[in-house]
């Protein structure tokens, strides 16, 4: 059985190989010229100001999270819609359960102030 | 009955049911008003928690005239499963009395807090019952999240962030190990269905190295959530930094569902290829007992403590999953339901001296408990001796029992390990009790005096129920015990 993932582990030892002899390789060939402007982090752009360590918001955490249950919902409501009319009012029960369970966290969200951004 | 109507599924999800609706319930009551800051809003929603877990209760209780009928599903309504459902309930149950007084001083959200200890229960109860790998992880994780967010809850805690956040973290890494694990099994067996992984794993001639490799990182994910030695290493700092109601509901319930359901698929669906985990879970077991007792000696803090007991009890527990006959089986049933109500009653006590707050957690501020509170120092004496496995108290059965299972089924070294490590534990469990009774508390003047303590109803409740429970299983046990060999899986 495991004989035939032999192929893949070909595969796979091809491209760690590519990969570090395509680094040595460019390490060896590469002519080096330096000049100040090449040595910069950042060889086109602005030059870096401050920390990229910065706090930012995890006001973004929450829309996220609520982005995410609202896509989900969408993955099961539309195999469900598309196969209607063969799957019947058992399963139409179970999809009303299901999106009044997220309504009623929508409605907690809401009161909480989670869709408030200030 | 079968699942050919698809209403029943609802009945065999009866009690999770009841219980999820009334943590959102509650979550909606707790948004419903503009006055947020009742002062008696913990007292309220903890009668109304606590009515959803008796509700939940009478449900379990109402399936028992369909168990073993309800059995085509990927939910079990068998016995076993409303067996374990009344150990996670009684858990609860205790944890949201001990918690009352507790939310109501540290004001912490009290809506959140119920509710996910409600939605804790249901993942908890959803894992037990699972008959397919998928939903054994759905259970996990619907448990695993509430708690993570239930261990840094007082958000004034550094302390709590601290244990909510390495709990995550580290309890993120081992659901990776989990999933990982489930993927491989269902790579090389073809389904995450567990009948259909027993059927799958008959012939245990042709078994591959990945299914192997899949059972070990299933045994790994569990062994990290129970706290197993090589893995245990967040939880002395999860249970040290969280409320401590919820350390005792972590030690308690969060162990007993994983061990049920780490029971059902090692004990029962894994059991053609033992040979594939068997001697890895030896040596955890042995591991576990010894070091994790010897490590206990050493601790101050009395929440570090039951931390490592309850680690070491996980070693103890470990055996019957491989003893794996019927003895064991009863062992294990008995075993988490006394440890359930033993170390439950203990952290009721903690609470009362901790005075529903997070100081005096020091064995040394136990000094001269008994002469001023006979009552709390005699419960927890009895708790602590339970825990020990001291004759005529529940503990004693339940060590006796695992201990037979593990004779039957030969493996001599691991109970010899079991009663060494047991002789080991009363050292610090009778510390305890030494420093409650014989101590007088010293009299320096820097040191804050101690408050006095004033019982609530319901601890008082707590303490009184779990004691009458322990001393009852441990000079009765044969109810018990015979109840329980009606739940068995390996019937």
């Amino acid at each position: 059985m495991s004989g035939s993932y032999i192929p893949l582990l070909v595969l796979f030892g091809v491209s760690i190989v590519n990969a570090i002899g395509m680094g040595i390789a460019s390490h060896i060939l590469n002519p080096r010229r330096p000049t100040p402007v090449k040595e910069m982090p950042y060889e086109s752009g602005m030059i870096p100001l401050g920390d990229t360590r910065q706090r930012f918001s995890v006001k973004f955490y929450v829309v996220a999270i609520s982005f995410i249950v609202f896509d989900l919902e969408t993955v099961f409501l539309i195999p469900w819609a598309v196969n209607l009319q063969s799957l019947g009012w058992g399963v139409f029960g179970a999809v009303s359960l299901f999106v009044l369970l997220l309504a009623l966290g929508l409605v907690y969200e809401w009161r909480k102030g989670g869709l408030e951004w200030e | 009955m079968s699942f050919l109507n698809q209403w029943n599924y609802f009945l065999a999800l009866g009690p999770q049911a009841i219980l999820t609706t009334f943590a959102i319930g509650i979550l909606l009551f707790g948004v419903s008003r503009n006055n947020t800051s009742d002062e008696h809003q913990g007292w309220l929603l903890g009668r109304i928690s606590l009515a959803g877990v008796i509700a939940a209760g009478i449900v379990n209780a109402g399936l028992y005239p369909f168990a073993d009928r309800l059995s085509d599903g990927i939910v079990a309504v068998d016995r076993y499963a409303l067996f374990s459902n009344w150990v996670l309930l009684l858990g609860s149950a205790m944890a949201i009395l001990i918690s009352i007084s507790y939310v109501e001083k540290q004001r912490i959200q009290v809506p959140e807090y119920f509710a996910l200890l409600l939605f804790a229960t249901v993942g908890l109860m959803l894992m037990t019952a699972s008959l397919d790998l998928m939903l054994v992880f759905i259970g996990l994780e619907i448990a695993s999240i509430s708690v993570y967010a239930l261990a840094t809850i007082d958000q004034r805690s550094p302390k709590g962030s601290e244990a909510g956040l390495k709990y995550f973290l580290l309890g993120a890494f081992s659901t990776g190990i989990f999933l990982y694990g489930v993927a491989l099994i269902y790579g090389s067996t073809g389904s995450a269905n567990l009948t259909e992984i027993l059927n799958a794993t008959v012939d245990a001639d042709d078994t591959g190295v990945m299914l192997i490799t899949g059972v070990i990182m299933l045994a790994v994910g569990f062994c990290f959530k129970v706290g197993v030695v090589p893995f245990h290493m967040w939880t002395p700092d999860v249970y040290q930094g969280s409320p401590m109601p919820i350390t005792g509901y972590m030690s308690v319930a969060i162990k007993a569902g994983a061990f049920f359901t780490f029971y059902r698929i090692f004990g029962i669906y894994l059991d053609n290829i033992q040979f594939s985990w068997g001697t890895v879970f030896w040596w955890l077991a042995l591991v576990t007992m010894i070091g994790a007792n010897l490590v206990a000696l050493v601790q101050n803090n009395i929440k570090r403590l039951l931390a490592y007991s309850g680690i070491a009890h996980s070693g103890y527990l470990l055996i019957t999953v491989l003893a794996n006959n019927t003895t064991s089986e009863s062992g294990l049933l008995y075993y988490l339901a006394v440890y359930t109500v033993a170390n439950m009653g203990l952290f009721a006590g903690f609470v009362l001296v901790a005075n529903h707050a997070e100081h005096r957690v020091e064995v040394s501020d136990y000094a001269g408990l008994g002469s001023k509170q006979p009552f709390i120092a005699m419960a927890l004496t009895v708790f602590l001796l339970s825990l020990g496995g001291f004759p005529a108290t529940g503990g004693f059965i339940g060590k006796i029992l695992i201990l037979r299972g593990a004779l039957e089924d030969n493996y001599l070294l691991l109970a010899i390990a079991l009663v060494i490590s047991t002789l080991i534990s009363y050292w610090y469990y009778l510390r305890l009790a030494w420093f409650m009774w014989m101590k007088e508390q010293a009299a320096t003047p820097n040191t804050e005096k101690a408050p006095e303590i004033e019982i609530p109803l319901a601890l008082k409740l707590v303490l009184a129920v779990s004691l009458v429970l322990i001393v009852y299983a441990g000079i009765f046990p044969s109810q018990l015990i015979g109840f329980i060999e009606t739940s068995l899986l390996k019937g």
